[in-house]
């Protein structure tokens, strides 16, 4: 009920206390939640916000005529004269739909497209503060520009927050010319970048930056302040010292727009952010190394129990009893029963439920993290508590310093102090509910611009994994006689290197890509359309980059994309296929998978012992609906626990004051 | 969140230097063998308990060390037991919760203020979920006390302990005494109208009293009483007097003494009420110390000092076996058990119990919890008999709070809490299976359905034999014992007057007849009149007549001739017209008669499946039988007074009716077939009726009675 206002869209936010504008954390409660969950799923499927934007659009596309005829300075004429309407109303008609036309505008002469009807649409929704859910290659890029223009002139810091530096760099530098037109400057935030660039950078009109480093930079922010952190004691303080404490990067949380989302807002908020310092202790090194030496003693399931489903180690009495033992010469923190126990369980866990190739690799000497769930790597993070420098002293690559915690937020906590913010995502009806109960997120459908011209063939069950590989090399090698591009999804590294592996005996020559999201990657990934292109990659490999069809491909079919593995997610299968039939695009998909992937394994054991006996299709896609609906209802109550979790967290420190 | 010993949030506490609040103080006491120790605040009067454990951090907070400090010196001297940081950052919370830890710097102030809200909410929320204890704080009585201590504090040691121990004896004795006095007709004494007047005074000056005590005794030993108000128990105003702070005190006697106060104060003023009782005429004196007997006594044995339900009763008890919070670590030691051994949750960590304590939590839940259903639903029932919505309203709310509400908050926890996650699987089965078994138990399994009742072995009416008119026995003509053929004589009665009354009724009847004649020829005015007076002699004269021939009894049937007293005694006796004389019983009885109480006759109209007779004092032997006849209209009168509870029977009669067969509600008759095997059987002797219905599940059963309950409520 406090949140009512907030959500009817009347009155004024509540604000936090902080020198700059953001929003106060809610106050509600699960009651509230839940209505607010049902809302946002009755929301995603009634017409009337649709409808509402389809007008809007069609008074912005009404005034293309008027601006057609205008010369360049009339029309940054017209955008300075419309300033003062908007600066004292964001939402003032019709200075809005003037400004979203010349925005238009500006675009057909800077960069030669003009915003189609249901980018617009999407534009005013993503100014609205919205949950936009626009098709796969529609041009999410564009439609951010009149929302990122418009509020840009109505005086609000801008971010734009992308899923990586390589994107947040394309896209700024791709919109650069309207912006510039405009007069608007366009700050990039680069993870290497220093403090003092950073600061200059989202001084900036507008930002482009990851998520990441925006939020690692709030949290820097919030560090500087530590608890002087009420405007108007920082005001005092900056008088009294004349003028200075300007060390913060931000300049406030106004208006945000997140590109894909949904990854931002579910995939990668499954863990808080950490922001923390390394401390070198050689002390601790040696321990890591005791600790692996005195667990290689012990035996499952006599001293310890594993439990691969929760990735967790249980320790039996016995086992403890053997650490108390294997302990008793040791000095230091191997004296205190609970430490000792706690090394020896991520000891364990390191031999046990960690596995290089899977979990981490190796690169430069440096355990790199892949995510189990998007089969990424996350270059810069580190697993908590001593389990990095375990598994580093377990690969016996140079033991990284302790991490010390500096201050930690969750995405959900963080991207809800923004006064405003937006989102596109190609998929994400299915998450309306959580968008607005744990962003305030209203989930909006956009149309379509084209027709959709992409098909799905088939999908194949196999019984086992070599037959998968096996069917796999023989369809590509058919496909890549006739010239047609395909690109081969994998759900984690070691699959990509089965699939390669395959597609080699086979005598082809694939283009495999390791998911290290950076320019060259993308760059493969774009020339995946080209004719006799064969490409392999795990699910997320180069998300954002448009896979443009080479010369007289269009006439074979398009790009033919083919699944080897279904996701937990549903949502991210058809992202993969996303890839196939963008803009207009023709375009094929299928799936090649068997009985013993994971998934089935993990989240249908019932069905998948009646599909074994009875592999009809029918039966197995009916087990992919209910292995991927059961996986999807666990991961979205994971979610809501762990947001609940640090709520009660937050409650329970609260005497600590809030650092973050 | 697994228990580890680095914690990722220990940044937030690393930096604080906390330290306890001037107003709290810390005492060691032992429990059952174990140290503990409790910080007292004196501020909120509240009693917090810690292990030595947390105590080793608690007493390093002095204000100058950091929490990281504390614990990094915890750590290096390398104690097996040192705390985690997780430990710690749980013990800073549960003190800052309970405000006993102050610290420099900004707290999160709209978490404050929350709280704040939220605390002063809870009372009122309190109230509304048990409507039937509403607490109203009014008053900070402790500079009352202070003043008025040592005007009783004589009372409060040694001697007043004695002249307690004293009285409550003699009032026993005169208790024991007079107890067939004191304890007739006790649900009607306690429910009269005058006794629950003079409870609306009695009560509440008791309780005041019982208050007081609890007070002076707290006061006596140092503690600050810092709140006092009034407490609507269903909805009857008791003041009461918060001596929570005396929780503090070392001795675990002391605490005991200071909740068994009211106990003392309220069986002092029995004692001394029941033998002013006992001594006093019947009058306002008798009936108010009766009254003061059953408030100070009954009470205190069922509510208030009974361990059984959380009253000063619990405290005590749990005072002296050193368990404090017993009821809910009790509750909660349960919970433990069925998540560790039957959903498997082997990662659940029990809290700290010694093999003694689990005993007792192990007897003391259930029992507790059976107990407090029995005197809620009495509650609610007492209540029902005279205001039948609240009653029932009250019996709701109470099922409501006893099984509802938990059981929703356990499905809940089932469903939801991250400890289960890895059996949750299994704990659902079990959960839904073990409510599933209940649902199905109830609503599917059916179960013996019966009316037990009780009925007579039934001598005919016609095998009575009364005195048909009043008269002398002058002889008895049969023999006791023998067999008499109908009509024959059995008893002559003598009427000395009667003869000459007859003699003069003819005569009477002769002059009449003379004056109907006379007046034939001389006055025909008058020839209406003397015919009527004709008549009516003659008529006179017929009935004596009758009389005359009445006095000679006769049997009415064929039978056995047995008089109601030794034949000896009987001539000479004079008689009442309808007095029994005796009874010409049949060769054998064929008829049991059987009342059944308004509730049960739809039951037993509907549907018998078979009837079983036990004769009383032979339990074992059951006979089958049938039904001969029923009564189809319900009688206020019952065959017989050895059915009535007057005679030992079971259904409720008027008490003022002397024959003690007149009942308080409508019962039906029925007549039996007395089986073969039962020939014996004395008239009159009293046999149990069982009617079996078949078999019906719990879930109609209940409501059958429920429906009936209500139907009746609402005169339909």
């Amino acid at each position: 009920m406090p949140e009512a206002r907030g959500l009817l869209g009347f009155g004024a936010p509540r604000l936090g206390a902080a020198p700059y504008r953001e929003r106060a954390d809610p106050i509600d409660n699960a009651v509230d939640r839940w209505l607010e969950r049902q809302l946002g799923r009755i929301l995603a499927h009634a017409p009337f916000t649709r409808i509402r934007l389809r007008l809007a659009a069609w008074r912005v596309l009404r005034l293309q005529p008027t601006f057609e005829d205008w010369e360049d300075d009339a029309l940054r004429n017209e955008a300075q004269r419309l300033r003062p309407a908007l600066l004292r109303n964001e939402m003032a008609e019709p200075e809005l739909s003037r400004a979203f036309a010349l925005v238009r505008e500006v675009s057909w002469r800077t960069l030669g497209k003009r915003h189609y009807p249901v980018q617009i649409m999407g534009a005013r929704a993503l100014f609205e503060g919205r949950m936009v859910e626009m098709a796969t290659g529609e041009g999410k890029t564009l439609t951010a520009t009149p929302a990122a223009v418009v509020a840009a002139l109505a005086g609000l810091p801008v971010h734009v927050v992308t899923v990586n530096d390589y994107l947040a760099a394309r896209d700024a530098e791709e919109n650069t010319p309207i912006f510039d037109f405009f007069g608007l400057s366009v700050g990039i935030i680069d993870s290497d970048m220093d403090p003092q660039a950073r600061k200059e950078a989202y001084g900036c009109h507008i930002t482009y930056v990851s998520n990441k480093n925006l939020t690692f930079d709030y949290l820097r922010d919030r560090i500087s302040l530590q608890h002087r952190r009420a405007a108007a004691r920082r005001r005092m303080l900056e008088y009294l010292s004349g003028g200075q404490g300007g060390d913060l990067m931000l300049r406030g949380l106004a208006f945000a727009i997140v590109d894909e989302a949904d990854s931002v807002f579910v995939d990668e908020a499954r863990t808080p952010l950490i922001l923390s310092s390394t401390a070198d202790d050689p002390e601790a090194d040696a321990i890591y190394g005791q600790a692996l030496d005195m667990v290689r003693q012990l035996e499952t399931p006599r001293h310890y129990k594993i439990d691969h489903m929760n990735r967790q180690i249980t320790l039996e009495e016995a086992g403890k009893a053997r650490i108390t033992q294997l302990a008793q010469d040791l000095q230091g923190i191997w004296q205190i029963r609970k430490a000792r126990e706690e090394l020896a369980r991520q000891a364990l866990s390191a031999l046990c439920l960690f596995e290089h190739g899977k979990d981490y690799i190796i690169v430069d000497d440096t355990i790199q993290i892949v995510d189990e769930y998007t089969g990424r790597v996350m270059a810069d993070r580190s697993w908590q508590g001593g389990l990095h420098q375990m598994i580093e002293a377990k690969e016996g690559v140079e033991i990284s310093g302790q991490k010390h915690t500096l201050a930690r937020i969750t995405y959900q906590r963080f991207f809800r102090r923004y006064v405003r913010l937006a989102g596109m995502t190609g998929t994400g009806t299915e998450l309306a509910g959580e968008f607005l109960d744990t962003f305030g997120l209203p989930t909006v459908r956009v149309p379509r611009n084209r027709r959709f011209r992409r098909r799905h063939l088939r999908t194949v069950y196999l019984r086992t994994e070599a037959a998968k590989w096996a069917r796999l090399a023989r369809r590509v090698t058919s496909l890549h006689q006739a010239g047609q591009p395909v690109l081969i999804g994998t759900r984690s590294v070691e699959a990509s290197e089965a699939a390669e592996a395959a597609l080699r005996a086979a005598g082809l020559e694939p283009a495999v890509l390791n998911a290290r999201q950076d320019a060259e990657e993308a760059a493969v990934v774009a020339r995946a359309g080209q004719r006799g292109a064969i490409t392999v990659a795990t699910n997320i490999a180069g998300r954002g980059t448009d896979i443009h069809l080479g010369e007289g491909v269009r006439e074979l079919g398009g790009l033919h994309v083919i699944l080897t593995e279904f996701h937990e997610s549903s949502r991210i299968d058809r992202q993969l296929y996303g890839r196939a039939g963008r803009q207009g695009d023709p375009g094929s998909t299928e799936a090649i998978v068997c009985l013993e992937d994971e998934l089935f394994k993990r989240f249908a054991r019932g069905w998948l012992r009646l599909c074994k006996v009875l592999p009809h299709p029918g039966l197995c896609e009916r087990m992919r609906k209910a292995a991927q609906a059961r996986a999807e209802r666990e991961h979205a109550l994971t979610r809501r626990e762990q947001t609940k979790l640090d709520r009660q967290l937050e409650k329970s420190l609260a005497f600590t004051g809030r650092p973050e | 969140m697994a228990e580890s010993f680095l914690s990722t949030i220990w940044y937030r506490v690393a930096d604080l230097r906390p330290r306890l609040r001037a107003h709290v103080s810390a005492h060691r006491h032992r429990y059952r063998g174990q140290p503990w120790y409790v910080l007292h605040d004196h501020g909120a009067g509240r009693i917090h308990r810690f292990t030595p454990g947390a105590y080793m951090v608690i007493g390093q907070f002095d204000g100058t060390r950091t929490v990281d400090a504390i614990w990094k010196t915890l750590a290096d001297s390398y104690d097996a037991d040192a705390p985690s940081q997780d430990d710690v950052i749980q013990l800073l919370s549960t003190l800052h919760q309970q405000d006993l830890i102050q610290y420099e710097g900004a707290p999160d102030v709209a978490e404050l203020l929350e709280r704040y809200n939220k605390q002063s909410r809870q009372i009122i929320k309190q109230n509304l979920t048990n409507p039937v204890s509403i607490r109203v704080p009014l008053w900070d009585p402790n500079a009352f006390l202070d003043r008025t201590l040592p005007a009783v504090g004589w009372m409060l040691g040694w001697f007043g302990f004695a002249l307690w121990a004293l009285v409550v004896v003699a009032g026993g004795a005169t208790a024991f005494l007079n107890w067939g006095r004191l304890t007739e007709n006790f649900a009607d004494r306690i429910l009269a109208t005058e006794n629950l007047l003079i409870t609306l005074v009695t009560y509440p000056l008791l309780k005041a009293l019982h208050e007081l005590a609890h007070g002076y005794l707290a006061k006596r030993r140092g503690a600050e009483i810092r709140e006092m108000g009034i407490m609507f128990l269903v909805f009857f105003p008791v003041p009461y007097v918060d001596a929570s702070a005396a929780a503090a005190f070392r001795n675990k006697w002391h605490r005991a003494a200071v909740s068994a106060g009211g106990i003392i104060v309220e069986t002092f003023a029995a004692a001394v009420a029941v033998m002013i009782w006992a001594n006093a005429e019947t009058g306002l004196v008798s009936a108010l110390a009766f009254n003061v007997v059953m408030v100070g006594g009954l009470s205190t044995l069922v509510v208030n000092g009974n361990p059984l339900l959380k009253f000063d009763g619990y405290y005590i008890f749990s005072d002296i076996i050193e368990i404090p919070n017993l009821s809910d670590r009790a509750t909660k030691f349960y919970g433990h058990l069925i998540q560790r051994y039957v959903f498997g949750a082997r990662q659940i960590r029990e809290r700290t119990a010694t093999f003694g304590e689990r005993v007792w939590f192990l007897l003391y839940a259930p029992s507790a919890f059976v107990y407090r259903m029995s005197v809620m639903i009495g509650i609610a029932m007492l209540v029902a008999s005279k205001y039948f919505i609240i009653g029932v309203a009250i019996a709701l709310w109470s099922v409501f709070n006893a099984i509802v509400k938990p059981a929703f908050k356990h499905i809940r926890h089932v469903l939801t809490s991250p400890k289960l996650r890895k059996v949750r699987g299994r704990a659902k089965a079990w959960t839904f299976g073990t409510v599933a078994a209940v649902v199905a138990a109830i609503a599917l399994i059916p179960l013996p359905l019966r009316t037990d009742t009780e009925g007579v072995v039934w001598l005919p009416d016609d095998a009575h034999v009364r005195a048909e008119t009043s008269g002398f026995v002058r002889a008895v003509t049969a023999r006791q014992g023998a067999e008499v053929a109908p009509a024959a004589p059995l008893l002559e009665l003598a009427e000395p007057t009667l003869e000459s009354r007859i003699e003069g009724m003819e005569a009477r009847v002769r002059e009449m007849n003379m004056r109907v004649i006379a007046a034939e020829v001389q006055d025909r005015r008058t020839l209406d009149v003397a015919r009527l007076e004709l008549a009516e002699a003659q008529a006179e004269l017929d009935r004596e007549r009758k009389r005359r021939q009445d006095l000679e009894l006769r049997a009415p049937r064929a039978g056995r001739f047995e008089t109601v007293m030794p034949p000896d005694d009987l001539p000479g006796r004079f008689l009442q017209e309808g007095d029994l004389v005796g009874y010409v019983l049949p060769g054998r009885a064929t008829r049991v008669r059987v009342v059944v109480p308004q509730d049960d006759i739809a039951l037993v109209r509907a549907h018998v499946e078979k009837v079983e007779l036990v004769m009383a004092g032979a339990a074992e032997d059951r006979h089958e039988s049938r039904i001969l006849r029923a009564v189809p209209s319900g009688l206020n009168q019952l065959p017989s007074p050895a059915l009535g509870q007057a005679g030992g029977g079971r259904h409720v009669t008027n008490p003022g009716d002397r024959n003690g067969v007149e009942t308080m509600e409508p019962v039906f008759v029925y007549d039996l077939a007395l089986p073969d095997t039962l020939h014996d059987a004395p008239f009159g002797a009293r046999v149990l009726v069982r009617f079996d219905h078949g078999d019906e599940t719990i879930a109609r059963q209940g409501f059958r009675r429920v429906r009936q309950l209500f139907l009746r409520r609402f005169g339909a």
